[in-house]
């Protein structure tokens, strides 16, 4: 069992130390209160991946999109698919983590894939793949996820956003027993 | 101070979209130097190893509630066109629960494994992959749980309106439940040490609790109504449309203007091709059909003071063509709909309305929307994380 100190730190060599939480966490509230005053709204993650797959699907099988109601209601628009807020913030996060990640030596220079030491990789992308799919489904029906609701939702004191937030946490440790062999 | 600066688009899309890449920058970079690139600190939260997870969220929460709520009070921000979370309760608690199992499972949340993709981590990848194939499963089954998905909706309720007590409250105990937090996981990682716990609750408590304390204090004490922040001024030279004259207008077919109806769904007495809109739903560009410059809008509350002239006002200002409609729906039911009014126009209207004709027979149909707007989607306000 690693203290709790070190699990923070990330096993690249050279990588600097994570910022404290705090500082993070003031840093995250900031720019969360800017799009609140500017847009008018919060930030988003699962909401830019929906709309990315619903182009793909137009894309591959356009008589298909037909039959979902809310994938066409996206594309069959005057505004283009990707042409919205939540599809730019989302480039933003891959843009702004990698500046940061990069300049604090946090990159990986090989693909990598974090796991426990005994964990083979199967197991991991496997868990990995499987897990993203829940979460797809669940932000579509909770309508949103860990971003949108939790936190955009959290800070202007929604009633549904802080019930989803509890039962977030409620699933993953009630669920993390399950799991806890890919880190092992 | 005049917040949302995009009320109503006038930023404009490409504006508001390069804000929102901004936004998202400054997102990912916190996000990353929180330690959210590693699914391993992430998922350390849910077997008790780390923390990190928790004291990112809650001070993040706490420091966008405090500054939004602080300039709420302060007058500042108008809060109903800040586009709040509509509650459906049990397909939200739902969708969580599952969320917390894809998370734990995954090590990733959907906006984190970005992060993580772009540190280099293969795993986080496949997340993603698996995210868009989630959403993908749910549109496929929808008709399947489109029935529960839809159900349990409670409008737009808060914490303070579920618990009837003022936002401050609210906000300045969400700010202590934080420091409790803290102090709790902070005072389990210093090895159940209180001594070493004195520093920390000295520097980090007492910045929360004093941001909990200012918001409160600004919610109580400041203007507190969101709607002051537009009534000086601005709000003043918006001009009115009379009753008699939207209803010549009605009757006459004419197709270059649109009734924005703010009332709640189903308010009396109904307005004959108005478009139900709130000023939320005004916001979400795919909400609203395409509102063309050359349209001219007639904004309908009860009454013509507050909300609407604040809304026309808004348009005015996003270069749009509005008015209010002068004493608003009330007037409207006083000067032409009562029976007594016995204007031409009213007359004309009130048989238009009831279909039938002065000469005897049925009148023409009355055409269904004279203001040809499109139709307006259907509250898709959250998709995903919006």
């Amino acid at each position: 069992m690693n203290s709790p100190r070190q699990v923070g730190i990330a096993p690249l060599p050279g990588a600097k130390p994570y910022l404290s939480p705090y500082l993070a966490g003031l840093g995250l509230g900031l720019v969360l209160l800017f799009s609140f005053l500017v847009l008018g709204k919060g930030l988003g993650a699962s909401g830019g991946f929906g709309r990315m797959g619903a182009l793909v699907v137009d894309r591959i099988a356009p008589e298909h999109i037909e039959h979902l109601e809310h994938a066409r209601g996206l594309v069959v628009s005057e505004v283009p698919v990707l042409k919205d807020g939540l599809v730019f913030a989302l480039v933003g996060v891959a843009i702004g983590g990698f500046l940061s990640a990069l300049s604090n030596r946090r990159v990986a220079t090989r693909p990598m894939v974090e796991r426990g030491p005994t964990t083979s990789l199967w197991l991991r992308l496997t868990l990995a793949l499987v897990g993203g799919v829940i979460m797809g489904f669940a932000a579509r029906m909770g309508r949103g996820c860990t971003s949108g609701q939790a936190l955009s939702g959290g800070a202007l004191l929604s009633l549904g956003s802080w019930a989803f937030m509890m039962s977030v946490f409620a699933g993953g440790f009630g669920f993390a027993w399950f799991v806890r062999r890919q880190w092992r | 101070m005049n917040f949302p600066l995009n009320a109503f688009h006038q930023l404009g899309l490409d504006t508001s979209l390069l804000v929102s890449l901004l936004v998202g920058i400054g997102f990912g970079a916190f996000l990353e130097q929180g330690g959210f690139g590693s699914s391993k600190v992430l998922a350390g939260i849910f077997y008790g190893r780390d923390w990190r997870v928790l004291k990112v969220m809650f001070t993040a929460i706490v420091t966008a509630m405090v500054g939004l709520y602080g300039c709420a009070g302060l007058g500042w921000v108008a809060m109903d066109q800040i586009a709040f979370k509509s509650t459906y309760l049990v397909p939200q608690v739902v969708g969580g629960l599952l969320l917390g199992i894809g998370f734990v499972t995954a090590g990733y949340c959907p906006g984190t494994s970005v992060v993580g993709m772009v540190s280099g981590k293969l795993d986080a990848l496949v997340v993603m992959v698996g995210v868009i194939l989630g959403i993908g499963v749910f549109e496929e089954g929808f008709s399947l749980w489109g029935g529960f998905y839809e159900s349990n909706y409670m409008g737009e309720p808060t914490l303070q309106s579920w618990l009837g007590v003022p936002a401050g409250v609210v906000v300045l105990g969400v700010a202590l439940i934080a420091i409790g937090a803290f102090s709790a996981v902070e005072y389990f990682e210093r090895g159940k040490s209180l001594a070493a716990l004195r520093p920390w609750i000295a520097r980090v408590g007492s910045a929360v609790a004093c941001a909990g304390l200012l918001g409160m204090a600004f919610q109580i004490a400041g203007p507190g109504e969101a709607r002051a922040m537009t009534a000086e001024g601005n709000a003043q030279n918006v001009p009115e449309l009379q009753p008699l004259e939207l209803a010549a207008w009605i009757v006459e077919g004419r197709v270059d203007f649109t009734v924005l109806d703010l009332r709640e769904s189903g308010a009396q007495p109904a307005l004959l091709g108005a478009l139900p809109m709130t000023p939320a739903s005004l916001l979400d560009l795919r909400q609203r059909p395409a509102f063309s410059k050359e349209r001219r809008f007639v904004v309908v509350d009860d009454h013509d003071a507050g909300l609407a002239a604040e809304v026309a006002a808004a348009l005015l200002r996003g270069g749009y063509e509005a008015s209010t409609l002068a004493g608003g729906a009330q007037a409207f039911a006083a000067q032409v709909l009562a029976p007594a009014a016995r204007d031409s126009r009213a007359a004309a209207y009130r048989i238009l309305v009831s279909g039938e004709s002065p000469f005897g027979g049925a009148a023409p149909a009355p055409s269904a929307a004279p203001t040809k707007a499109p139709p307006q989607r259907q509250k898709k306000k959250s998709t995903g994380c919006s």
